[in-house]
């Protein structure tokens, strides 16, 4: 029983994943699908030597850090200024809320928010700071993607700062911090030498996994994405989607490189590494 | 001053679901209106009507129920087996990778296979895409909760004379409920928020309420897409309350204990 259990979970998640990415490498080389030639480099050539690739999987990289780090600074704020909130306040629920939001719905409230006539536009336009849409900043498709790591950041620094709650509690901060307090420890030092450490050791593996996530990121950049510099998984999608067959080699040439960098994150910083158990 | 400032914090992160069901409801809102010019059921009515709104919330339902119930059926039976397993880290390392994968490039990597089992464009094809992504998930999850005090508790039935089935049907599944319960809850939100893998397998013509949701974008159509969005995000914050509710209520009585 626990050998067919093995088997059968095997075969839902590393054999699809293995078989997909195989006929991806064997495709972008020329070995498999409707273009077959036999054996040829060329698609890789095109690929590795292409701009647009690099700068797509840099700006991916680029944004998957800056909400991370954006989001790990808000939550950290959030909870240690909050955490007497959090744990009692009738309003406390409402930080569970934005879990409730799928991320094609939040690009579509990151669009009604930030868009030229958007919430925040009307807001402006209210108290006299622009005079019509066309003078409000532009949030969204702008070239520095600035829309997409607001709204990837609303949706991400929610649900971490529910995690590191979680943690304040199982690790017992507050009763670290008077320890600290009773060794003689600053406000400054309680805070940068216990209770940021102790969370962000905690929140660690999370970080991984949610930047990999991030990485990857599609709905959000779908809709409020630059169309000349776009996030690694909407150029996939685009070259997927062309009627020029001739695109697809490097589509799937380009997949089998995002899956190496995700391995090679996955691999390198192991978020599924156990670290559960207070710090002894 | 701080119960203000956090009071702010709170009502920026719930601002979406007011906003959207107002849109949803406005019968015109243009710039510089921070109102609505009126409300009206008028695109309710449409889109249940000739919009297809009523199938779509059917079928995300159907289909985020049934992932939800297989993946949390098998991850739990799966995951009591791996917890035990002497290389439990890395069979868990496995669950990782197409968890950890985007869900719409695993899906262009999986299309010739749908394809090839004609069941790309179908339902089957679209909840088999959406399972292959929960299911590692569920794993995940349910890995933590087999802890050893859980495996001893199964140990001592055996010990006691208890066959497999008694041990399951009189210990495990009781003393599991609250994770299962969590579990089929979360993989319901993981099958219900998918979009990007239902898109590529489901080719347009499995059209779930993220689908719908899109869809009503690029028509320029915000009303309906406000009022897919409603409909997307009010019944999971039902659940996450229901859920909130159950989890406080636990822990007040062990607390009171």
């Amino acid at each position: 029983m626990r050998k067919l259990l093995l088997t059968c979970f095997f075969a839902l998640t590393l054999l699809p994943l293995v078989a997909g990415l195989c006929y991806a490498l064997a495709y972008s080389l020329g070995l498999a699908g409707a273009l077959q030639t036999g054996f040829t480099a060329q698609h890789w050539q095109a690929v590795l030597g292409s701009e647009a690739v690099w700068v797509s999987l840099a700006l991916s990289l680029l944004i998957a850090l800056v909400v991370v780090a954006v989001s790990t600074l808000l939550a950290l704020t959030t909870v240690l200024a909050f955490h007497r909130e959090l744990g009692a306040s009738r309003l406390r629920f409402g930080v569970y809320w934005p879990l409730a939001v799928p991320p094609i719905v939040a690009a579509f409230w990151g669009f009604q928010l930030l868009g030229n006539s958007g919430l925040l536009a009307r807001l402006a336009s209210s108290i006299g700071l622009i005079g019509g849409p066309e003078e409000f900043a532009p949030l969204i498709n702008d070239p520095w993607q600035i829309g997409i790591v607001i709204v990837l950041t609303m949706a991400t620094f929610p649900f971490f700062t529910v995690v590191l709650f979680q943690f304040y509690q199982s690790e017992q901060v507050p009763q670290l911090l008077q320890i600290a307090q009773s060794l003689g420890a600053s406000g400054r030092q309680r805070m940068w030498r216990v209770a940021v450490p102790v969370l962000l050791q905690k929140l660690r593996p999370l970080m991984v996994l949610y930047g990999v996530f991030l990485f990857g990121a599609y709905e959000v950049p779908l809709l409020l994405g630059n169309q000349s510099t776009r996030m690694i998984s909407m150029l996939i999608a685009q070259k997927f989607r062309r009627f020029d067959l001739f695109e697809l080699p490097q589509a799937y040439a380009i997949t089998v490189l995002y899956a190496a960098v995700v391995l090679a994150v996955l691999i390198g910083l192991r978020p599924g590494r156990q670290t559960s158990g207070r710090l002894s | 001053m701080k119960k203000s400032a956090f009071a702010g914090l709170i009502l920026l992160l719930v601002l979406p679901f007011a906003y959207l069901p107002l849109l949803a409801l406005a019968t015109q809102w243009r710039f510089p209106r921070l109102l609505p010019e009126g409300l009206s059921l008028e695109h309710w009515q449409l889109a249940w009507r000739i919009g297809g709104m009523a199938d779509s919330l059917i079928l995300s339902v159907v289909c985020a129920a049934l992932v939800a119930l297989s993946s949390t059926a098998l991850g739990f039976r799966i995951a009591h087996v791996i917890a035990g397993h002497r290389r439990r880290r890395l069979l868990l390392s496995v669950a990782y990778l197409p968890y950890a994968f985007s869900p719409v490039i695993y899906a262009f990597c999986l299309q010739f296979f749908f394809l090839k089992t004609n069941l790309a464009g179908t339902l089957a094809g679209v909840l088999l895409g959406q399972f292959l992504i929960v299911f590692p998930f569920s794993v995940i999850l349910f890995v933590n909760h087999w802890t050893p005090r859980l495996q001893h508790m199964e140990a001592l039935v055996y010990t006691l004379g208890g066959s497999p089935w008694a041990a399951w049907r009189r210990v495990l599944l009781p003393v599991s409920r609250p994770a299962l319960l969590n579990g089929l809850f979360q993989t319901f939100l993981l099958a219900w928020f998918e979009y990007g893998l239902t898109t590529v397998v489901g080719q347009g013509r499995v059209a779930t309420l993220p689908v719908r949701v899109y869809q009503y974008v690029g028509e320029a159509n915000p009303y309906f897409a406000a009022l897919g969005s409603t409909l997307l995000i009010w019944p999971p914050l039902l659940l996450l309350w229901l859920n909130y509710r159950y989890q406080n209520l636990k822990y007040a009585a062990v607390a009171n204990r």
